[in-house]
């Protein structure tokens, strides 16, 4: 109490919880759990014949997981194999991580005999049911699982980990030498071309890397904002994060829902190249915030042409290629219009001099 | 371990091709390239550059000594050739994005440019002698990020090659003031003021 009798208000509020707090609980929580594991082998393949091989995968694993109530981590065989009675962990600090929504850490996990895997952590907090909880986290590991399968651009999946609590958690390899798009700063890009040679090439890589995911059967990404799409030092540039994402060889679904699910992905994509750096969690790349030209005529230059023409090229290849050809020269007038209009608002909304 | 260390030195050169543009640290006024080299599945990152002039192997001896050098001298060949081995994943802080994030695990920029300043004051200390030195190259394109290291391991090198770069300080005092224009005028918003605080602190900090 004061002097004048009144109650110290504040004192009653817990200070709210800082990133460096949740960063520093998330990896406790993982370190402490990783030495009480039981480990048990994920033998559940993606079975990319399926219409949609992530939901199969996921529900085939749901219905037969084990449920003891104990802490309990489902590795992939060649992982599950290096186990032999000690399971630890240690983190590794990053500079990244800005744009994780999740929060994901990185380390080692060492299985003794001096087998270490560098992994990825992606945790997911049960805020209602857990069973919706391990729906989520399973989406990322079949995701991941399938991406990886199919040759898309998954990482390779380590496994699934119940802390039988508060936590799930999805496993995959981390590659350390892994750049992602938002890691790097495009915000000169459009301006100073000479500081920037060579880097165009990532963008069309990017733009192929995604129309060969388009031109697959029902795929799509479902996140595709710059903090998804990585690239190496050998220059390759591929999609990774596959919570959202759904694979299929077969094209099955309706044109519009086709439709919506790519211009979704192009629409995440290009709000991420233009939003400003300093907006939060929807921070972009700025990447035309410096030039004065038309945002819609930049991001064809940089990308869309390139996205376009592989997308034809792809279509025109394979069995069914004149209806295919025929549907993707569809969609893509319309992805035409709508990613038009959509990145004439966000210049107007960013700028308000489209 | 970090990861040059885990290759494989058995492995046949049977795949080799210049390092992608977003990890290169080729530059092409000293003459120093960045190869991948090895298996396809299994490369290993080289950087290679001519023999330096005894004057500038003293200044990089020493700063091998505090282990500030990217990767490790794995020959000087005959034909004039050093070849460093380096991290797989090293890449030049001239493309990074401005990060902010805050925590214990997290080498955001304020931990990044403080280690900046403690490299380029170890690069000024660098000539045994009463010769003052500076580093005159680009910055963002001789000092490489390693990224995902353990708590006790070191993220941020010297570029080899960085030695070139030196000339002679017209005064000591002034080498600061120096590094902070040059970084302004590299790396525009992302040096800002409170950047600015911690680059100097890295500095300026004695007995590290």
């Amino acid at each position: 109490m004061s002097e004048l009798g009144l109650k110290n208000i504040d004192a009653d509020f817990e200070p709210l919880p800082t990133y460096s707090d949740l960063e520093r609980d998330r990896i406790e929580d993982f370190s402490k759990i990783v030495p009480k594991l039981l480990i048990e082998v994920q033998h559940i393949e993606v079975d990319e014949n399926c219409t949609s091989p992530k939901n199969d995968a996921r529900e085939r694993f749901f219905q037969t997981r084990k449920r003891t109530g104990e802490p309990l981590a489902y590795l992939a065989p060649e992982f599950a194999g290096l186990y032999t009675n000690q399971l630890n962990f240690n983190p590794n600090k990053s500079h990244g991580g800005k744009a994780s929504r999740h929060g994901v850490i990185f380390g080692d996990l060492n299985f003794g005999n001096g087998n270490n895997v560098p992994v990825a952590i992606k945790p997911f907090a049960v805020d209602y049911k857990r069973a919706t909880t391990e729906k989520e986290c399973l989406n990322d590991y079949f995701g991941n699982s399938a991406a990886y399968k199919l040759g898309v651009g998954g990482l390779q999946p380590v496994g699934i980990v119940d802390d039988a609590h508060e936590n799930f958690y999805s496993l995959t390899v981390l590659q350390r030498s892994l750049d992602t798009f938002d890691n790097i700063d495009w915000s000169d890009f459009t301006i100073n071309p000479e500081l920037n040679i060579g880097m165009q090439e990532l963008w069309n890589k990017a733009a192929h890397s995604i129309a060969v995911l388009h031109s697959m059967g029902d795929s799509y990404h479902g996140d595709l904002f710059l903090r998804n799409l990585a690239t190496n030092p050998e220059g390759n540039v591929f999609p990774i994060d596959w919570e959202y994402g759904d694979f299929s060889c077969i094209f099955s679904k309706d044109l519009k829902i086709r439709f919506f699910d790519r211009f979704k992905d192009l629409a995440n994509l290009a709000k991420g190249m233009v939003a400003p750096i300093n907006i939060g969690i929807e921070s972009g790349a700025g990447m035309f915030m410096k030039s004065k030209q038309n945002w819609w005529i930049l991001f064809q230059q940089i990308f869309y042409t390139e996205y376009r023409s592989w997308r034809m090229e792809l279509a025109s290849q394979g069995k069914l290629h004149m209806k295919i050809l025929e549907s993707t020269k569809s969609e893509l007038e319309q992805l035409d219009i709508d990613l038009e209009t959509e990145i004439t608002l966000l210049q107007r909304l960013f700028i308000g001099n489209a | 371990m970090s990861e040059y260390e885990q290759s494989d030195p058995l492995i046949n050169e049977v795949f080799e091709m210049p390092t992608a543009k977003r990890f290169s640290l080729e530059d092409g006024s000293i003459n120093r390239y960045d190869i991948l080299r090895g298996s396809e599945k299994r490369p290993e990152r080289f950087v290679e550059y001519p023999t330096p002039t005894d004057y500038h192997q003293e200044i990089r001896s020493n700063l091998i000594s505090k282990h500030d050098i990217l990767g490790k001298l794995e020959y000087s060949s005959v034909s004039g050739i050093d070849s460093f081995k380096i991290q797989y994943g090293a890449k030049p802080i001239l493309y990074g994005a401005i990060s902010r994030a805050n925590g214990d695990y997290t080498y955001n920029d304020s931990n990044l440019f403080y280690d900046l300043g403690r490299l380029l004051r170890d690069f000024d200390n660098s000539l045994n002698g009463t010769k003052i030195i500076r580093f005159n190259g680009s910055i963002g394109s001789n000092v490489a990020l390693v990224d995902f290291t353990a708590q006790h391991e070191k993220g941020l090198f010297l570029v080899p090659g960085v030695e070139l770069y030196v000339e002679i300080s017209p005064d000591e005092s002034k080498n600061l003031d120096y590094y902070i224009l040059k970084l302004q005028q590299e790396f525009n918003l992302r040096f800002s003021q409170t950047i600015e605080t911690k680059f100097t602190e890295g500095f300026l900090v004695t007995g590290e």
